[in-house]
C-alpha cells in the first residue's frame, strides 16, 4: 500500500471543492513568510549574542541563501513526490530550525542559530516555498495566476502576521516590552513558534490534495486556455528547459526585479527620515504599509496577469516601475503622498513579479516540471538578496564618504534602480513561445503523469 | 497524438487512503478560519499601527 505522503495517495474525488486547496498552500506559506519578519529578532540577537548587524544579518542572508539552492537541487524530487511528502519535509526542516536556533540562544553558540533558522530552516524555505505551486496549477487551470497569487501572498503575509506575535511573545515570556525583557523571552518564542508552525504545516499537509484525473473545472475548455499567443500546448522537462534562452531572460528579469524592491525596502526607513524628516517611529509605520504594499501586490497583480497576459504584466512591473524610480529620484522630496505612493506601486509590483512567475513559467513551459523549473529559476532571488542590498548599502557608503547627506545618498541608487529595470524590460521584450523541439513526448508526459496517480488497492 | 492515452485507475472518490469525510471537513475548515483570521489581524494591526504612527 502506497505510503499517505505520495502523491498517490492524495487524490482527491472527482467532485471536490477545489476552493479547500488554497488555505493548505496559505498555510505553509504564511509559516515559512515568518523570514519577512526576521528583522523583528535583530536587536535581541544583537544584544544577547554581544555580536554586530553584520554578524547578525547572515543569519537572514543565509535563509534566504538556501531557499534558492534548496529549491533548485530539490525542484525535481518535490515534482515527483508531490505536494504532501514536499509539505512535510519542508515543514519538518523549517522546525527543527527552530529547535537548533532555539538551543543556539540558550547556549550563547550563534553558529547554532546559522545552522538551524540559517542553513536547516532555509532548505525549508526553498522546499516549502515550491512545495504547493504546481498543484494549485492542477488545481486551477483556468486562473492560474490567482491561485499562485493567493499562496505566494501568504509568503508576504507571513511577516504581518509573525512580527507582531514574534513580538507579543517576547514580551509575554520576558516579563515585558523592554529591550531586556525582550531578550529574555528570546529561547521560549523560537520553541513556541516551532510547534505552531508544526501544527499549522502539519493541517496544510493533511488537506493538500491534487485533482482527479477525470476532473476539470466547471465550464473550463482546455482548448481555449492554449490560444494565446505566449501559452503552450507542449510540456518541457526541467532539464531542457534551463537550455532555452526563454528561462534565462526569465532569470534575468527576476532578479533585477528583485533587485529594484530590495532597493526599496533596504532603504525605506532611512529615506523617508532624510526626504521629510519624520521620526523614526513613523518610518516603522511606513515600512510597515509596504509589507502591505508587498503583499497586496502578490495577489492583485498576479490576478490580473489572468487577463492581461504575463509578458504585459511584467512590461508594466518593470516599465511603470522604472517610471515610479524616475518620478521618486527627481520629484520624491517635494511632496511625502508622492513619495509613499510612488514606492507603495514599486514594492506591489515586487511581490507582483514574485506570484506571476510561476503562471508565466507554465505559460512557457507546460505544467509537466514547472514547480521543478520554478525552484531553479528562485536562485536568481538568492543571487540579488546578495547583490541588492550590497548595490544599494555601497552606494550610500560611498556617498557618505563623499560627504553626502540626505536625499543625495540615495539619489544615485534609484537611478541604477532606473537602468536595472530598463534591462528586465528589454528581456522580458524578448521572450518568444519556447520552440518545439525542447517538449516532451506527449505520450510519455501522460504515462509518467497517469503512474504519479496510479491508486493501489 | 497516441489513440491509447494512459489514464490513471483511480477510484471516483478518490485515494482510499485519504478520505474527504468529516475529520477532513473539520481540519479544513479550521485551518480556513486560523489562515484568513491571521491573515486579517496581521493586516488589522499593521494598518493601525501605520496611520497611528502617522497621524502622531
Amino acid at each position: 500500500m502506497a505510503s499517505v505522503l505520495t502523491r498517490s495517495a492524495i487524490v482527491a474525488p472527482k467532485n471536490f471543492n477545489r476552493w479547500l486547496i488554497p488555505p493548505a498552500a496559505l498555510a505553509i506559506h504564511l509559516c515559512i513568510g515568518q523570514v519577512y519578519a526576521f528583522s523583528v529578532f535583530k536587536i535581541p540577537f544583537m544584544t544577547h549574542f554581544d555580536a554586530g548587524e553584520v554578524s547578525i544579518g547572515w543569519i537572514f542572508s543565509l535563509a534566504i541563501l538556501m531557499l534558492g539552492i534548496s529549491s533548485a537541487i530539490f525542484g525535481p524530487w518535490v515534482e515527483k513526490n508531490g505536494p504532501r511528502a514536499s509539505m512535510v519535509a519542508a515543514g519538518t526542516c523549517w522546525v527543527i530550525g527552530f529547535f537548533i536556533a532555539s538551543l543556539g540562544i540558550m547556549t550563547g553558540q550563534l553558529w547554532l542559530v546559522y545552522l538551524g533558522y540559517g542553513v536547516i530552516g532555509g532548505i525549508g524555505l526553498g522546499i516549502g516555498y515550491i512545495s504547493p505551486v504546481s498543484t494549485l496549477m492542477k488545481w486551477f487551470p483556468d486562473r492560474p495566476g490567482l491561485a499562485t497569487g493567493l499562496a505566494i501572498m501568504g509568503f508576504g503575509g507571513g511577516a504581518l502576521i509573525a512580527s507582531p506575535m514574534s513580538n507579543q511573545l517576547m514580551s509575554l515570556y520576558g516579563g515585558g516590552p523592554e529591550p531586556e525583557n525582550l531578550v529574555a523571552g528570546l529561547t521560549p518564542t523560537f520553541v513556541t513558534l516551532g510547534i505552531v508552525y508544526a501544527v499549522v504545516i502539519a493541517a496544510g499537509a493533511f488537506v493538500i490534495r491534487v485533482p482527479h484525473p477525470e476532473w476539470t473545472p466547471k465550464n473550463f475548455d482546455p482548448a481555449k486556455a492554449t490560444t494565446k499567443p505566449m501559452q503552450t500546448t507542449g510540456n518541457v522537462s526541467v532539464r531542457n528547459a534551463i537550455r532555452t534562452p526563454q528561462f534565462w531572460l526569465l532569470w534575468v528579469v527576476l532578479f533585477l526585479n528583485v533587485t529594484a524592491g530590495i532597493g526599496i525596502l533596504e532603504n525605506a526607513a532611512p529615506m523617508i527620515q532624510s526626504y521629510f524628516g519624520i521620526t523614526a517611529a513613523a518610518a516603522a509605520g511606513f515600512v510597515g504599509l509596504l509589507s502591505i504594499g508587498n503583499m497586496g501586490g502578490r495577489f492583485i497583480w498576479s490576478t490580473t496577469s489572468d487577463y492581461l497576459g504575463r509578458k504585459n504584466n511584467y512590461m508594466m512591473y518593470l516599465g511603470v516601475g522604472l517610471l515610479l524610480y524616475l518620478v521618486v529620484a527627481l520629484f520624491g522630496g517635494n511632496s511625502i503622498v508622492l513619495f509613499i505612493l510612488a514606492t507603495l506601486v514599486i514594492i506591489s509590483f515586487y511581490g507582483g513579479g514574485f506570484s506571476t512567475i510561476p503562471a508565466y513559467l507554465k505559460d512557457l513551459f507546460g505544467v509537466y516540471q514547472v514547480g521543478a523549473i520554478h525552484g531553479a529559476l528562485l536562485t536568481a532571488w538568492s543571487a540579488a538578496g546578495v547583490a541588492g542590498p550590497l548595490i544599494v548599502n555601497s552606494v550610500v557608503e560611498a556617498g557618505e564618504k563623499a560627504g553626502k547627506t540626505g536625499p543625495e545618498l540615495y539619489t544615485p541608487g534609484m537611478y541604477i534602480m532606473v537602468g536595472a529595470l530598463a534591462i528586465g524590460f528589454i528581456a522580458n521584450i524578448l521572450v518568444r513561445p519556447v520552440k518545439e523541439k525542447f517538449f516532451e513526448r506527449e505520450e510519455d508526459v501522460k504515462a509518467k503523469q497517469a503512474a504519479a496517480l496510479e491508486v493501489d488497492n | 497524438m497516441s489513440n491509447s492515452t494512459p489514464t490513471a485507475h483511480v477510484p471516483p472518490e478518490g485515494s482510499p487512503q485519504s478520505p474527504v469525510g468529516g475529520a477532513y471537513k473539520a481540519v479544513g475548515s479550521t485551518l480556513t478560519v486560523v489562515v484568513v483570521g491571521g491573515l486579517v489581524w496581521g493586516l488589522t494591526l499593521t494598518v493601525v499601527k501605520a496611520v497611528a504612527i502617522f497621524t502622531g
